[in-house]
């Protein structure tokens, strides 16, 4: 071989139209880590990746037999010890004496295959955002209509006149737990729209997370005695003195407990605990719920999700709870975590938040 | 009914691009494997023409097919590949007809051949797998990990392979009168579709069904073929009733191309031997 495409800066080789490479220059064995004599005579499915190999059967070899000319095609080398080399070929056939050959360049791109996985992967970010979104979009829609349609049939109903006074008093009931409920789903959008875009600013006070914590329950219970589900209250006598935004807080907690019962099924247990560590105060709010399956814990807090459509059409509500829930923690300084055994094993969600000790606030270290 | 016939037949027509060429009264109808399209054939296919009528297709969202009749929802499996067959077939009234599938196609065939076997008299399956991947003893060849490597490999390509794919996709999208101008392109694939195509191929099972078929068939396995290895054509010739398995001189996955003459002749000693 001529010594200048011996040490060429790119791999070379020729190849039999039956896959048997007939020469190579020293740069593929560099390249490849491996000797030119566990290359030529070799067939090229051994040069390929298991995905290469059929990339190359499929796509590769039929349109250089047909077009005689392939370039830039993206496969991976199997080179020694098993790894991955990542390359573009460019491949011309040529017909000979002796039967028809094809030549190749090969040219490593680690650095740039790199750069290509991380476009790849912000599209399927970016795709599934989309997705979700679009997902969440017509969905929104369909839980705003619903207490719509139950207004609107109402009025229609007391607008005819001539009703008895019950059915007129069962009617405004109906309007009135309507309106509201879509004045709770307007809410959550306009809170998630402006924390989105960063217009929340929250005013920090000394506040006691206790009684912020008992005035919530306190607002919930009737609904977990509705449902039979048991509210244990472990809230201590320690300091629970943080610095926040009461209401905000109470907005917080309200989401958590109100889910915890929300998904806890008659006969079960939501148990809140307070507990202190390191600088932090930590609100503690078991159930004996629904929990989570574990590939969905990770999309808890972000916007959009909930678990399975079977719960959405179940409980209700638009999914973005956990999300204003995190965001706001956040905006405090604290965090939130969640976890479950799994599926019908209950959950435990954690509001971490900065403690006060005397008049000051403890950052907390972890 | 004629001209309602004669429409059906000329959108079925223009929807696989079939192309009909050759005489005779039994009929070759060749079925094109995944990656390309009915070009593979053109070493192979002429040889047949003098004896038989020689049917030629691509599958919808491959080669000069209409892109625009794909539906992700119907070639989500091979069954919807095999629709397609099998309407080609109710279109043009083929009978009599000898099936050539290459790879994918071999079992996309026998599926048509299931629901249709009045219409078949012998099935040539080239580099035929019922499973690529590995299972519990039955050998594929392949871990579904290179399967997910292959789609990911599929991606990189259609970054950067603008050659053969985006100035196709776009005429094609964007002006369809274009089409007679694609000519020098082979194999083009529209992206989206041929990803689904590689699903619906290397994780399709199709091991259940072998024992259905009753149409005889020829195996055609390469000696080296690293797509589909020795050990899953003799799982097939012990699985397929009324089969003959040829081991081929030939290695690779594309004995029609790259060992034509050696395709052709064993394909012929099949059908003199089998007449």
């Amino acid at each position: 071989m001529d010594p200048l495409l011996d040490s060429a800066p790119f791999g070379f080789l020729v190849a039999r139209d039956d896959g048997h490479v007939e020469l190579a220059n020293r740069t593929l064995g560099e390249m490849l880590g491996k000797p030119l004599d566990a290359i030529l005579g070799h067939h090229l499915d051994g040069l390929l990746t298991n995905p290469s190999r059929i990339f190359y059967q499929t796509h590769f070899f039929p349109i250089l037999k047909l077009q005689a000319e392939v370039n830039e095609v993206y496969v991976s080398l199997q080179g020694a010890n098993g790894t991955e080399i990542p390359v573009l070929l460019n491949a011309r056939r040529r017909e000979t004496a002796d039967g028809p050959r094809s030549d190749w360049a090969v040219v490593t791109i680690k650095t740039r295959n790199e750069y290509e996985n991380e476009i790849l992967k912000a599209r399927k970010q970016a795709e599934e955002a989309a997705r979700v979104k679009d997902a969440f979009l017509s969905f929104v829609s369909h839980e705003l209509r619903s207490p719509l349609s139950a207004i609107m049939g109402w009025s229609m109903i007391l607008g005819r006149g001539s009703l008895d006074p019950e059915k007129v008093k069962r009617g405004v009931e109906v309007i009135e737990r309507n309106v509201k409920l879509q004045a709770k789903l307007v809410d959550d959008i306009m809170d998630h729209a402006r924390l989105a875009s960063g217009k929340v600013k929250i005013e920090l006070a000394p506040a006691d997370a206790r009684s912020i914590v008992e005035g919530v329950l306190s607002s919930i219970e009737p609904t977990a005695a509705a449902k039979n589900v048991t509210i244990h209250r472990e809230l201590g006598t320690l300091n629970a003195r943080v610095a926040a935004d009461s209401e905000r807080l109470q907005q917080v907690f309200w989401n958590v407990l109100n889910n915890a019962v929300k998904f806890t099924p008659p006969g079960g247990r939501v148990s809140v605990t307070l507990r202190r560590s390191d600088g932090w105060l930590d609100v503690v709010i078991s159930d004996t719920g629904k929990g989570i399956a574990a590939d969905f814990l990770p999309y808890v807090f972000e916007s959009f999700r909930q678990e399975e459509g079977r719960i959405v059409r179940a409980e209700g509500g638009l999914g973005l709870g956990m999300s204003i829930t995190r965001q706001l923690v956040e905006l405090h300084g604290g965090s939130v975590s969640a976890a479950s055994p799994g599926p019908n094993q209950g959950s435990t969600f954690i509001v971490r938040l900065p403690a006060m000790s005397a008049n000051r606030v403890e950052m907390g270290s972890g | 009914m004629a001209t309602t016939d004669a429409s059906e037949r000329e959108a079925i027509r223009k929807r696989n691009n079939v192309t009909i060429r050759g005489q005779g009264d039994s009929v070759m109808l060749f079925a094109h494997g995944f990656g390309c399209d009915q070009a593979m054939w053109r070493f192979v296919a002429p040889e047949f023409e003098r004896d038989h009528r020689v049917v030629l297709f691509d599958y919808v969202g491959c080669g000069k097919s209409d892109w625009s009749a794909y539906s992700p929802q119907r070639y989500a499996t091979l069954d919807g590949y095999a629709k397609d067959i099998l309407e080609i077939i109710e279109a043009f009234d083929l009978r009599d007809i000898v099936f050539v599938g290459h790879s994918v196609s071999s079992m996309i065939g026998m599926l048509a051949a299931i629901k249709a076997p009045e219409r078949f008299s012998k099935m040539v399956m080239i580099g035929p797998s019922p499973c690529y991947v590995n299972d519990a003893d039955y050998v594929g060849g392949f871990e579904r990990k290179d399967i997910e490597g292959l789609l990911d490999l599929m991606d990189k390509n259609y970054i950067g392979w603008a050659q053969f794919l985006a100035p196709v996709v776009m005429k094609n999208g964007e002006r369809p009168e274009l089409a007679g101008e694609l000519q020098e392109s082979f194999c083009a694939t529209d992206p989206r579709m041929t990803r689904q195509f590689a699903r619906a191929t290397f994780l399709s099972d199709n091991r259940a069904d072998l024992p259905k078929m009753r149409v005889p068939s020829l195996l055609l396995q390469c000696c080296d073929d690293s797509v589909a290895p020795a050990s899953v054509g003799h799982y097939l010739r012990k699985s397929l009733a009324k089969s003959t398995l040829r081991e081929m001189a030939a290695t690779g996955h594309c004995p029609h191309m790259s060992h034509p003459a050696e395709t052709v002749r064993l394909m012929k000693e099949y059908l003199a031997e089998h007449a």
